[in-house]
C-alpha cells in the first residue's frame, strides 16, 4: 500500500517474512508526508479553489459537509480493519500455508492461495517476500500467480481500508464478485505456460 | 443497514483477532496496536486528503465531457479509455481510488470504473517497479503482466454485454 519507500534490499530474498524463520519483523517505517501525499493534496486544495470560484460558496459548503460525511462514516471501517491486519499479521501460520501450496495441491491449491491473498493484510513490502517464500517453501507457479493476483485484486484490507472508503459499495461488490475467479483462472493458466509466460520454471526442479 | 451489520461484523473480528493475539502472552497484542498506531498516523491524513479531493475534483469536471467519454452509454470504447487510463495513473491507492470516485460522481459508467480500478490494481506502474520487479524478478513479471493483460478489458467488457 505504500508506494514511495524504495524497496527493502533485506526482504529481497524473502526471508524476513519467511516461513520457518519466527515472528515478522515490525513493520517499515514510512514517511508520512511523501511525493504522492503532497501532490493529492495540492490537487485538492486547487479542485477546492476552483469549486469556490467557478461554482459558488453554496456548492462548495456543500461537497465539503458530504465529503467530510464520507470520511467520518468510513473512520470505523478503517480502524476496525488496519488493527484486525496489524495482529492477524502477528499471528499468520505460514508454515501452514505453504506446506498446502505445492505442486500436487490442484485447484485446491488454486482456492486456498486466493484465500491466503484475500486475508493477507499488508503492502506490498509483505506480500511480495512472502510469495517468494511461499515458492521457496515448495510452492508451484500456479499457486503463487494466484496469491499474487488474488492479492492485487481481492485483498480484503485494500478493499475495505481504501475502496470501498471512496467508491460505491455496490460497484465494489460487483467488482469484487467478477473478479473471484480471476485468480483461479491466472493459476490454472501459470501452470500450463510455456516460454515467456513460464513464471518460474526453476522452482519447480 | 448493510454498511452498518458490515462495521459491526469487522469490529467483532478485530474482537477476536485482539483476544487471540492477547492469549499469547508474548506481546503479539501490544505489537498489533503498536504497528496499527504507526498504520493510523500514515493511512488516515491520506484518507482525508484523498476524500476531501475527489469530491472537489468531481465538482469542477465537466459532467457532458465525463458522460459522453467514460459514461454507462460509452459502451466499449469507454472501458477501452478506462483501460488506458488506469495504466497511466501514478502513485498509490488515494490518487487511483481518488480518480476513480471523481469520474464516478461526474457521471462515468459502473464497468469503466470496474475496468478502470482492475487495470491499476493489477498494473500500477509505481508497485510493480518500486516492489514487485526487484522481489519477484523480471521473469515472473511479465509473464504474470503478460497472462493479466486481458483481465479488466474483459471485466469490462463483461459488465457492458450484461447490461451492469
Amino acid at each position: 500500500m505504500t508506494h514511495g519507500a524504495p524497496p527493502p534490499s533485506g526482504e529481497k530474498s524473502g526471508g524476513a517474512d519467511g516461513p520457518g524463520d519466527g515472528k515478522p519483523k515490525r513493520l517499515p517505517r514510512r514517511r508520512i508526508v511523501d511525493g504522492g501525499f503532497l501532490f493529492i493534496s495540492v490537487v485538492g486544495i486547487a479542485a477546492a479553489l476552483a469549486t469556490w470560484w467557478l461554482r459558488g460558496p453554496e456548492i462548495f459548503v456543500a461537497v465539503l459537509g458530504d465529503d467530510i460525511w464520507l470520511f467520518a462514516e468510513n473512520m470505523p471501517k478503517v480502524l476496525a480493519a488496519v488493527l484486525l491486519a496489524c495482529w492477524l499479521r502477528l499471528m499468520l501460520p505460514r508454515e501452514v500455508i505453504a506446506r498446502h501450496l505445492g505442486a500436487g495441491s490442484g485447484w485446491r491449491g488454486l482456492l486456498i492461495a486466493t484465500g491466503a491473498g484475500i486475508v493477507v493484510p499488508g503492502g506490498p513490502m509483505t506480500a511480495f517476500p512472502l510469495s517468494v517464500a511461499f515458492l521457496e517453501g515448495g510452492a508451484d507457479r500456479g499457486t503463487v500467480i494466484a496469491f499474487v493476483t488474488s492479492w492485487l485484486v481481492l485483498s480484503a484490507q485494500r478493499t475495505i481500508v481504501w475502496e470501498i472508503a471512496f467508491l460505491d459499495p455496490e460497484l465494489v461488490l460487483l467488482r469484487y464478485l467478477v473478479s473471484l475467479p480471476v485468480p483461479i483462472l491466472l493459476g490454472w493458466l501459470a501452470r500450463r505456460a510455456h516460454g515467456v509466460l513460464d513464471v518460474a520454471p526453476e522452482a519447480e526442479r | 443497514m448493510t454498511a452498518l451489520i458490515f462495521t459491526v461484523a469487522l469490529w467483532l473480528g478485530t474482537l477476536i483477532f485482539g483476544v487471540l493475539a492477547w492469549r499469547r502472552r508474548d506481546g503479539t497484542f501490544r505489537a498489533g496496536l503498536r504497528d496499527s498506531l504507526r498504520e493510523y498516523r500514515f493511512i488516515i491524513p491520506r484518507l482525508a486528503v484523498g476524500i476531501l479531493g475527489a469530491g472537489f475534483v468531481a465538482a469542477i469536471l465537466p459532467p457532458e465531457f465525463i458522460e459522453a467519454t467514460l459514461g454507462p452509454s460509452s459502451g466499449l470504447a469507454g472501458v477501452a479509455l478506462a483501460l488506458v487510463c488506469g495504466l497511466a495513473v501514478p502513485g498509490g491507492p488515494v490518487i487511483a481510488y481518488a480518480i476513480g470516485a471523481s469520474a464516478l460522481l461526474a457521471g462515468a459508467g459502473t464497468p469503466q470504473i470496474v475496468t478502470f480500478v482492475s487495470a491499476w490494481l493489477l498494473f500500477s506502474a509505481n508497485r510493480t517497479l518500486v516492489w514487485e520487479l526487484p522481489i519477484m524478478g523480471r521473469r515472473f513479471v511479465v509473464a504474470r503482466v503478460i497472462m493479466s493483460l486481458p483481465v479488466p478489458l474483459a471485466l469490462g467488457a463483461l459488465l457492458v454485454v450484461t447490461g451492469t
